[in-house]
């Protein structure tokens, strides 16, 4: 084994983490290689300073109250919208609230559909009666106009007060 | 006794107290709390790095294992478990706070090593560097890595605790080692 090759496992090596027969040619190597040996006390060499670092302690008082405080925690009832923290119950409510919100403003829209069908089919009814009222009134007048027609004159068949309440009947049902 | 031992005991122990707390006597888990507190506080402070948060998700920690310890199945992997519950709670939670923890130790350095000899002040230095490295770890690595230095858990033991692979805590020691030898290099001689 060369140094590249050992260099590459010197880590692993103080760590254990080789298999045996690797791990047996690092060893071989690092006891003929004083620039890979080094290499290796320099690892350690800072593991330990790493494992020297101490943190600072809170202090006494700090444990001492860590258990009633804790115990004060588990006492506070908890917060209303704590079941939102858990999956199952945050996707039901998620649900729940959005057909809370959208089912009247789906029902709003629905029932606005049912009265708009209604009202149009109201009006088409009172078209359609219009229509057909006119329709008779229109026969009629076409008929008359058409008694006129073979008379090739209609001031001759209608008198001007007939002419003139026909033109007012006409205008006022097309004004209506 | 050896260490393995040691840790079947606690286990052991541990099993109990929760069989006493399930059977409704609410003392045994304070005994599990006063037991292992500083263990999940001082893993909570070194991924934090700030006391504050330290605290916060220690606490919080405790009380998500009271609340699911029926559903513990293996009661004797109490620690790994509340580990579990402790490094999830660091990786997830929001800092309110810096990373403080170094600077507040590196004024700590600095009074201890006044008059020191030069050797001990490069010493000194070359730990603190090792801590500023440590500080902007990201928290995985950070987390595997003190588990590993601190608590001397073995990486099957680190996988367990984290939920990572044992390949994946083997690699998040070794690139955290990596990043800090690098920095340490930069500065001073190894």
């Amino acid at each position: 084994m060369n140094c590249k090759a050992a260099g590459k496992h010197i880590e692993q090596y103080a760590e254990g983490c080789l298999r045996a027969e690797t791990a047996s040619e690092v060893k071989s190597h690092l006891a003929s290689c004083g620039k890979c040996a080094s290499e290796l006390k320099a690892y350690r060499k800072l593991l330990n300073f790493a494992a020297e670092i101490r943190v600072s302690d809170p202090g006494k008082e700090f444990w001492d109250n860590y258990l009633p405080n804790l115990r004060e925690k588990l006492s506070a009832p908890a917060p209303w919208y704590n079941f939102l923290k858990k999956p199952l119950t945050a996707s039901v409510s998620v649900v729940l609230l959005l057909l809370i919100v959208l089912a009247p403003l789906a029902a709003g829209r629905i029932s606005r559909a049912v009265r708009v069908r209604k009202a149009s089919a109201a009006s088409l009814e009172t078209v359609m009666g219009k229509i057909s009222s006119n329709h008779e009134w229109f026969a009629a007048a076409i008929e008359e106009y058409q008694l006129a027609s073979d008379a090739s004159n209609v001031s001759e068949v209608l008198s001007s007060e007939e002419k003139d309440r026909l033109v007012a009947e006409m205008t006022a049902e097309l004004m209506d | 006794m050896s260490n393995q031992e040691v840790k079947v005991n606690s286990g052991q122990e541990d099993a109990e107290w929760i069989g006493l707390f399930l059977q409704g006597k609410e003392e045994a888990f304070n005994r599990l709390v006063l037991k292992h507190k500083e263990k999940v506080y001082f893993l909570a402070l070194r991924v934090l790095g700030n006391h504050h948060d330290a605290e916060e998700a220690s606490q919080e920690a405790f009380i998500k294992a009271y609340k699911a310890l029926e559903k513990l199945k293996e009661r004797k992997y109490f620690f790994t478990w509340l580990y579990r519950i402790t490094y999830n709670v660091c990786m997830t939670r929001k800092k309110t706070a810096r990373f403080t923890e170094s600077l507040d130790s590196a004024a700590e350095l600095r009074d201890n090593s006044f008059g020191q000899g030069e050797e001990s002040v490069e010493k000194d230095q070359l730990k603190q560097a090792v801590k500023e490295m440590m500080g902007i770890l990201p928290r995985q690595q950070r987390a595997v890595f003190v588990m590993r230095i601190y608590d001397e858990m073995k990486f099957e033991e680190i996988a367990r605790a984290t939920g990572l692979t044992t390949g994946g805590a083997k690699a998040n020691f070794f690139n955290a080692v990596q990043k800090i030898k690098k920095c340490v290099r930069a500065k001073y001689e190894l």
